[in-house]
């Protein structure tokens, strides 16, 4: 029985799970709402596809709880993957190609009657816009359509979470915007709860309402993706997620000499935070490499110092290279302390 | 691998060059096993060389193929009929008819024009049950459709040219239209449907699936003097048909040159010497044959099996109906 | 352009020839070489054309048709379509625990299922009817112990019979099955049975729905396969008494002596078998869609349950203990017993001409396979395509079929020759090419050409193109590129396909015995001879050799293909 008092679609508490020896998953410790879409972000082989395998029941934990929708799934008692309820989008989809496309979308609703079936299937296929496409075959499809097929097989029964793996890996990037908004209103229209695993920072800030960051087995940082850029939790999420200069309060003085940094450890400056002036004095500066983004230059400063080698800041306007010899570095925001 | 090769291309071209030695080059169609040691003799006794290809079915054909290369010089065969298939299909010459021929066998056995020669006589026998059918002492072939034998009758396949031989014969005398009968009438009392050799069929009636069997007589011989099949043979009496009436069907084996031979003068050798009182005995003795050659006695265990009447039909006659025979096992779907 | 180049137009029939002269020689080559690879096929249609043209009234064929025709047709067909289904019953089950489960022993397994590919079905039919037979030991002892008298007290199973057909035939081609379904399951993305899971499947129905019909191509290629092979059988059907297209072929040339009646037959049993061509192209034409790009990791095997493991090994046990294990028994018994009869003959020499001819016969098919792929690979014309296609023809024409193909132009091949060489006044040189074992190699090459042909083919398809292309862009000429770049890419599946032809010249048995030449025995057709004789106890080592020779080759194979992977 769901648990009406509860909000969570998904509680997943003190996972842990070693393959042949080798620790992959640590006490990892997640949880989605209803109705949100939540990221697995991470580099490739920190782990984040097995936790969605852990949750669909396709891999079974040593030790950790799974609470789908209120209902214990893998603990104390496992539910085997065809009873969970759960539903799954493979990064190559695996649609069944010696079946039809409503074959495919049918497939999980094997206790429906018929005709609940077929309208059922009907429902789906329009949810995913792809009404009349029932007789076609998978490789009749190109890609986008074929990941909508997977999208609305693994709606079809009603699952409590969807789950999905790498979905926008094969999509090329002109295609992927689009088929993110479509996703995404077809997500609120269905009310779905779904945790998506990417490796791609662009993904997950474009589609992700909640992202956890996960580094070598275990969930580095949870929240909003806004507060993972500005605020990392950690100087790896912080390396990770590319959020900026990480500057002891040390190298931060390089910069700028009249800061005082009261507490040690590392600090964030967001490229975005930093101005430079181009004066007689100020830091020597050996190379600037500059690379325009389509709106500003993501700019890297190799400076001549023992303690610091390169500052990352942005400009909106192409720097003049051979002319700058020494720079003066401002900053228009407090930086921020990452705490350990 | 190497030397692999090398052994290859030798017999290549080993059996691609026609050695110009002395040899005969015999197509066969009785076993190795069976001529072999007869071939060893004629080899020893003139230095003269052997070459055999068997097989059961299909030298006619080969040697039709062949023409003017073949180098086949003499053909054995197992039955009458296929003697005569090889003269009548323009495959034979004539061969001397030296004096150890003429002396040996007597003209019944041999072709007016000297194309074939018989050299062995085989009874198509009706091996009984000793317990459940006993000894059939006035049986004749026509017996076999009669409603009492009902599910008793093993025997193999009526293609095969023992029993095609059998049934010509049987048309011969009888008619066609009565053979159909006949043959209609003997399939429904068979046991089984048609299969093994004439020796499989005894061992059937010994296991008591059956009660009588077709089969050639020197098979007798051979179960008898093999120590695993002697109980196969100890369970059957062997029994001569027809011996009221016309006499018990015979068939012969037999021998003819080869129209394009090769080697002609070795052959004529070969063909006297398998006249030669020394070969009838060989035959006789290893084979459990009758010889043609009425110098040469069977084997003492042949000749206690007792004297019996021969049905005397001319050979050729039984030849003409081959085909017919043939036509009529399909018919009535013998062997099916 | 200059002259020399346009007199090769002709064959190329390209505007603009850019391959030069060797390569025209190459294209001159394969196509001779094709019309000799289908000259037993033509020689059969020419013979039945002909003759229908000229009015000549062919009795025999009407006789059979008129009367057992049917029945032979019918007998074939359930011959081929009971085999099959008796190996799918094989090879399912076990090629599915082989490929899905993890236990130990597994490997040894996949290698020992295989192994009954080495056992010439009619020698194991010959082993069953003793023992099942009427008067054999199993029958004897039922009557001894339920006091049965005649046949008629009880009903037992008649292995001389369409039936009893199937399942030797079966036990010895299911391995063909086996293998490509093992390699099929293995291959088969593990996401699939996830996806199917995940929608709430149960693992039945996972089976049956999705993992079953994603192996659909080699289940339809293996099939076809089996079915071929069945259908071609001599051997078998012979010795049990079912009469078959393939005997009926036989009968027809060598009982009734009419070899048109023969190719008459011959070509309505080509056409079944293009028949069953057509199925296996359709569904080679849906593989495309339906080969996945993953290969199962170790992990993704399930561990058996004991109960699961003990049905596991006593059905792979039970298959292999009746395809090999205890027909290879009662053999080593047959010797024993008839110790004498069996070392007496000239064992060795057969078993070496036996080899020596495998040998050649499948480095020659090996080299076609090459040649003739390379220059598809090259031209990648609609011609060379259709060379290979027919040079792998000969594989659906049964070799009794063949051999009567092959007699007739090489017998008159041979009259013209040395008619020739009496003109030129040299010394006749006889039968040079029916009449030696030239005609035998050709009729394995024809024969199993086909084998190395798929199995080069495939790797020439892995193998990227832009390979050749990058190596010719470095300077490489195209032939540099096939002896440096394809060539070492291509050395396992050559030796694959020299290995499997090798294996089936080895067991090759109805042309063999049509076609060897004098004073000239195979293992098979010795080994035959005695059987039909009911004697094969006397020939029981010369069986046991056959399934040494061609068990060390698949051991080879298994061992290669260890390595690759």
């Amino acid at each position: 029985m769901p648990n009406p008092q509860s909000d969570l679609a998904l509680a997943v508490d003190n996972l842990s799970l070693s393959l042949s020896g080798k620790p992959i998953l640590k006490q990892l410790v997640l949880e989605l709402s209803r109705g949100e879409s939540l990221c697995l972000l991470g580099p490739s082989g920190c782990g984040k596809t097995t936790v969605l395998k852990c949750i669909a029941g396709l891999l079974t934990p040593d030790t950790g709880s799974i609470v789908v929708n209120g209902r214990l799934v893998a603990g104390k008692q496992s539910i085997p993957p065809q009873q969970r309820n759960i539903g799954f989008i493979f990064q190559d989809y695996a649609l069944f190609p010696h079946m039809t496309v409503a074959e495919n979308i049918g497939y999980g609703l094997s206790k429906l009657s018929k005709s609940d079936k077929a309208y059922r299937i009907n429902e789906c296929l329009q949810l995913v816009d792809l009404a009349g496409f029932g007789d076609r075959y998978p490789h009749q499809l190109s890609g986008g359509q074929q990941q909508r097929v997977a999208l609305a097989r693994a709606l079809a029964p009603k699952p409590s979470v969807l789950l999905m793996d790498e979905p926008f890996s094969n999509i090329d990037a002109q295609l992927k915007r689009q088929m993110m908004a479509e996703l995404k209103s077809i997500f609120k229209k269905a009310n779905v709860s779904c945790i998506f695993v990417t490796h791609a920072k662009g993904e997950a800030f474009a589609f992700a309402d909640k992202i956890a960051v996960m580094l070598e087995g275990n969930i580095a940082q949870f929240g909003r993706p806004m507060q993972l850029i500005n605020q990392p939790a950690s100087v790896a999420v912080a390396e990770f997620m590319e959020c900026g200069n990480v500057l002891t309060a040390e190298q931060a003085k390089v910069l700028f000499p009249r800061l005082e940094l009261t507490q040690t450890g590392s600090w964030l400056f967001k490229p975005e935070w930093i101005d430079i002036d181009s004066t007689e004095y100020g830091v020597r500066v050996k190379n600037i490499e500059q690379i325009f983004n389509g709106r500003e230059y993501f700019v890297d400063i190799t400076i001549d110092n023992d303690q610091l080698q390169s500052v990352k800041m942005v400009s909106q306007h192409l720097l003049t290279v051979g002319a700058i010899e020494k720079l003066v570095f401002r900053y228009n925001n407090t930086p921020y302390l990452i705490k350990e | 691998m190497k030397r692999l090769l090398a052994t290859s291309i030798l017999a290549f071209s080993a059996l691609s060059a026609q050695a110009a030695e002395s040899q005969v080059n015999i197509y066969s169609f009785r076993q190795p096993f069976l001529i072999n040691p007869i071939l060893k003799q004629f080899t020893k006794e003139t230095g003269i060389k052997t070459k055999v290809v068997f097989a059961k079915k299909g030298l006619i054909q080969r040697l039709k193929r062949e023409g003017e290369l073949s180098p086949a010089d003499l053909v054995l065969t197992s039955n009458f009929s296929k003697l005569l298939e090889l003269k009548d299909s323009g495959l034979t010459q004539s061969y001397r008819l030296t004096s150890d021929i003429s002396n040996s066998i007597a003209p019944q056995f041999r072709d007016s024009s000297n194309h074939w020669l018989a050299l062995t006589k085989r009874v198509r026998n009706v091996y009984s049950s000793k317990d459940r059918a006993g000894k059939l002492e006035t049986l004749k072939y026509e017996d076999l459709a009669k409603a009492e034998y009902k599910g008793r009758i093993c025997t193999r396949s009526g293609k095969h040219p023992y029993n095609l031989g059998l049934i010509a014969s049987m048309i011969a005398h009888d008619g066609e239209a009565q053979t159909e009968q006949w043959l209609r009438g003997v399939k429904a009392n068979l046991a089984r449907k048609p299969q093994g050799n004439d020796r499989a069929q005894v061992k059937a009636i010994k296991e008591g699936l059956c009660d009588v069997s077709l089969g050639n007589s020197y098979y007798y011989g051979k179960m008898i003097k093999d120590s695993k099949q002697k109980a196969w043979a100890d369970a059957v009496y062997l029994n001569f048909p027809n011996q009221k009436d016309r006499g018990s069907h015979i068939n012969v084996s037999g021998a003819v040159m080869a129209k394009h031979a090769p080697h002609k003068a070795e052959a004529q050798k070969l063909l006297d010497f398998l006249a030669s009182d020394n070969a009838q005995a060989l035959y006789a003795k290893l084979n459990m044959e009758y010889p043609v050659n009425p110098e040469v006695k069977p084997s003492k265990l042949v000749q206690s099996w007792g004297e019996f009447k021969a049905d005397n039909i001319a050979l050729e006659k039984i030849a003409e109906n081959r085909q017919k025979a043939l036509k009529l096992v399909d018919k009535v779907g013998f062997d099916l | 352009m200059n002259n020399k180049r346009y007199r090769f137009n002709f064959l190329t029939r390209s505007p603009h020839n850019t391959y030069g002269r060797a390569f025209a020689f190459l294209k001159g080559l394969t196509t001779v070489g094709t019309l000799l690879l289908i000259l037993p096929a033509l020689s059969l249609i020419y013979l039945v054309i002909t003759s229908t043209f000229s009015g000549e009234v062919d009795d025999s064929f009407n006789e059979i048709k008129a009367t057992v025709l049917n029945h032979y047709i019918l007998n074939s067909l359930l011959v081929m379509l009971g085999s099959v289904a008796v190996a799918l019953v094989l090879a399912v089950p076990t090629a599915w625990w082989c490929s899905r489960y993890q236990f130990k022993g597994r490997k040894l397994l996949q290698v020992l299922l295989i192994l009954p590919l080495a056992m010439p079905a009619y020698v194991s039919g010959y082993i069953y009817t003793e023992l099942l037979d009427f008067a054999g030991p199993i029958q004897r002892w039922l009557r001894l112990t339920f006091e049965w008298q005649r046949p008629s007290d009880y009903w037992f199973f008649d292995v001389r019979s369409v039936s009893g057909a199937c399942i030797m035939l079966a036990l010895a081609l299911y391995p063909y099955l086996f293998l490509l379904l093992t390699n099929a399951f293995s291959k088969q993305s593990p996401q699939m049975t996830a996806a199917a899971q995940m929608l709430g499947a149960s693992r039945r129905r996972i089976f049956w729905t999705v993992q079953l019909p994603l192996v659909r191509p080699a289940l339809v290629i293996g099939c076809s396969l089996i079915a071929m092979e069945a259908l071609a059988d001599f051997g078998t059907v012979q010795l049990f008494a079912v009469s078959t297209l393939t005997t009926a072929i036989y009968d027809a040339w060598l009982v009734y002596g009419s070899l048109l009646t023969a190719a008459k037959l011959s070509l309505m049993m080509l056409l079944l078998v293009l028949g069953i061509l057509w199925i296996e192209k359709l569904s080679r034409r849906q593989q495309q869609y339906f080969t996945e790009k993953s290969a199962t990791d170790v992990s993704d095997r399930a561990e058996p349950t004991t109960k699961q493991l003990c049905i596991i090994w006593g059905y792979a046990l039970t298959v292999l203990g009746s395809a090999l294990l205890l027909p290879v028994g009662y053999l080593f018994l047959f010797v024993l017993d008839y110790w004498h009869q069996n070392t007496q003959s000239q064992l060795w020499q057969h078993l070496l001409s036996s080899i020596g001819l495998a040998v050649i016969a499948a480095s020659v098919a090996s080299i076609i396979a090459l040649v003739w792929n390379q220059e598809q690979r090259i031209t990648l014309s609609k011609l060379s395509s259709i060379k290979l296609s027919l040079s792998s023809l000969g594989y659906v024409i049964p070799g009794t079929v063949l051999a009567i193909g092959l007699l007739i132009p090489l017998g008159s091949a041979d009259l013209m020759l040395n008619r020739l060489l009496i003109q030129f006044d040299l010394p006749r040189v006889g039968l040079i090419l029916s009449g030696s074992v030239f005609a035998l190699i050709m009729a394995y090459v024809v024969r199993f050409s086909a084998i190395a042909n798929g199995s080069v083919q495939s790797a020439y398809e892995q193998i990227p193109r832009h390979q050749d292309d990058a190596a010719r862009m470095l300077g490489a000429s195209r032939f540099k590129v096939f002896k440096d770049i394809n060539l070492p890419q291509l050395r396992p599946a050559v030796f694959t396909a020299f290995l499997l032809v090798f294996i089936e010249c080895i067991k090759e048995l109805p042309a063999s015995l049509l076609l060897r030449p004098f004073d000239f025995e195979t293992l098979s057709t010795y080994v035959y001879q005695y059987a039909s004789d009911e004697q094969l106890e006397h020939a029981a080592l010369g069986a046991l050799l056959i399934i040494a020779v061609s068990m060390l080759p698949l051991l080879l194979l298994h061992r290669q293909n260890k390595g690759v992977s």
